[in-house]
């Protein structure tokens, strides 16, 4: 298996929680953590993350109950932070407002200062200089199946539907994948100018029409380490894998425990090794508890691209655990041997040294994680 | 009338959530300059003062949020192209019930 080029710096968590963001920085053994914080107490953080480009911006995506939505940056890795002068919003005459911006992607190597967001309601916004200011991507937002592929308000998450997984080919700056809860995979080869529907092969028990070209429910898609031809899906009804240039999802959640099935929201996938990823389940069974199934939370690794999938959950508790973990809390590091990261809508965070293998409590007693990136 | 003569100032009661935008300051006073002026322009100008107060209270339709409330003389008024009488009081309060 190929190894990372450089060696891996220390690992700084970003968690952003209901109330805040905090972080959480490792020694250089990853044994010993150091938790700090918070920034924006009382802010509802979605989405913070680190620009790889230039290792100090940060951004992170904030409201409050009473406040309408804002990106806070940061160009000095967290010590001071100041407003962006123009979030994220819709066309004034759109009949459309952001709620929240939900999602953050860096954009390409060449591309520096380009940053993407995902809102809910689902747009994509694009920023050119660092995230000070956003305009609207009109090839999404003003695109006439907009409408269409976004459904109504009812086909949306219980917070609101959520534009995000926002990929960005490190191939091709212009070669762009988003997803929608509710609406699916869309593919750009433009960078956004035009959007055409990527969902063969993903179910959605919940439409009536089984060949539906949209209107799916991913809830996370990332890229294959190293193999940008590779996508990994954890969708509302099951667990995907494309090989580009196909075009037709696989099914590889047949592997999992009919006792745990494949209902999840996060998707991890290995940095440096295609066929491995890792997902942690909940219950998705009649009214969707949303919770750990049967209590007993577990991560499942797969070292096939799906095949198989082994539960992985050493430390962690072995009953009446009731938690569960958002799409975008967790995450995995890039050492040799890779980190793998969670936190939990009980405010705990988890990590494992050994690629899940085993697990150990590295901070608790935070608010509701929403989101987990390495800095 | 010079123009001026008929700039108008009105002062605005800050609740905590956004003192962030006013270096602290619970009451500011602001300057519009148009003729009637309107709930929106006295708005407008305090974004001038205070960059992105205005959007954490008015979205992009130019809607007052949900859970922002603003008092005009003590009378609730939601509507940005309401006018505003000479001098008046503005409030602004984070409305947001429950736990």
């Amino acid at each position: 298996m190929p190894q990372p080029r450089t060696a891996p710096r220390r690992v700084r968590l970003l968690i952003a929680t209901r109330k805040g963001l905090w972080t959480l920085a490792g020694d250089a053994s990853r044994r010993t953590w150091q938790l700090a914080g918070p920034h924006f107490l009382g802010h509802i953080v979605h989405h913070a993350r680190l620009d790889p480009r230039d290792g100090k911006t940060l951004l992170a995506a904030a409201r409050t109950g009473h406040l309408g939505p804002t990106i806070f940056r940061s160009v000095d890795g967290g010590k001071h932070w100041k407003e962006a002068a123009r979030p994220p919003a819709f066309a004034a005459d759109s009949g459309r407002v952001v709620d929240h911006t939900f999602w953050l992607t860096p954009g390409h190597p060449s591309q520096p200062g380009v940053w993407y967001a995902g809102t809910s309601p689902q747009g994509l916004f694009r920023s050119e200089d660092g995230g000070v200011t956003w305009d609207g991507v009109a090839g999404f937002n003003a695109h006439p199946q907009r409408k269409a592929w976004c459904g109504g308000d009812q086909d949306g998450t219980p917070d609101g539907a959520k534009l995000h997984s926002v990929l960005v080919d490190p191939r091709d700056a212009a070669h762009l994948y988003i997803s929608m809860s509710s609406g699916g995979t869309f593919e750009s080869t433009d960078g956004g100018a035009n959007w055409v529907p990527l969902n063969q092969g993903v179910r959605a028990d919940f439409q009536p029409d089984p060949d539906l070209v949209f209107g799916h429910d991913p809830h996370c898609v990332r890229f294959a380490g190293g193999n940008p031809d590779r996508l990994y899906q954890q969708n509302h009804c099951g667990l995907f894998r494309l090989d580009r240039p196909a075009t037709r999802w696989q099914d590889i959640g047949g592997g999992m425990r009919k006792s745990v099935g494949y209902v999840g929201f996060p998707m991890v996938t290995h940095p440096h090794d295609a066929d491995t990823a890792w997902i942690l389940p909940m219950d998705g069974t009649s009214v969707w508890p949303r919770v750990s199934p049967g209590g007993r939370p577990a991560v499942f690794r797969t070292r096939n691209a799906g095949k198989t999938w082994q539960r992985l959950s050493t430390g962690m508790p072995k009953a009446q655990a009731w938690w569960t973990v958002k799409r975008q809390a967790m995450t995995a590091d890039n050492h040799p041997t890779v980190g793998v990261y969670f936190g939990t809508t009980q405010g705990q965070i988890w990590g494992s040294r050994d690629e899940g293998q085993s697990w150990k409590r590295l901070a608790e007693h935070l608010p509701h994680v929403y989101a987990v990136e390495v800095a | 009338m010079s123009a001026a003569a008929r700039q108008q100032k009105f002062s605005i009661a800050v609740p905590t959530p956004l003192r962030s935008y006013t270096d602290g300051r619970a009451d500011v006073i602001v300057t519009v300059a148009a003729v009637p002026a309107r709930l929106a322009d006295a708005l407008a100008a305090l974004d001038v003062d205070y960059p992105g107060i205005r959007f954490r209270m008015v979205d992009e339709a130019g809607r007052v949020r949900p859970h922002i409330q603003i008092f005009v003389n003590g009378a609730i008024e939601r509507n940005p192209a309401a006018p505003l009488p000479t001098g008046a009081r503005i409030m602004l309060v984070g409305a947001l019930s429950g736990g």
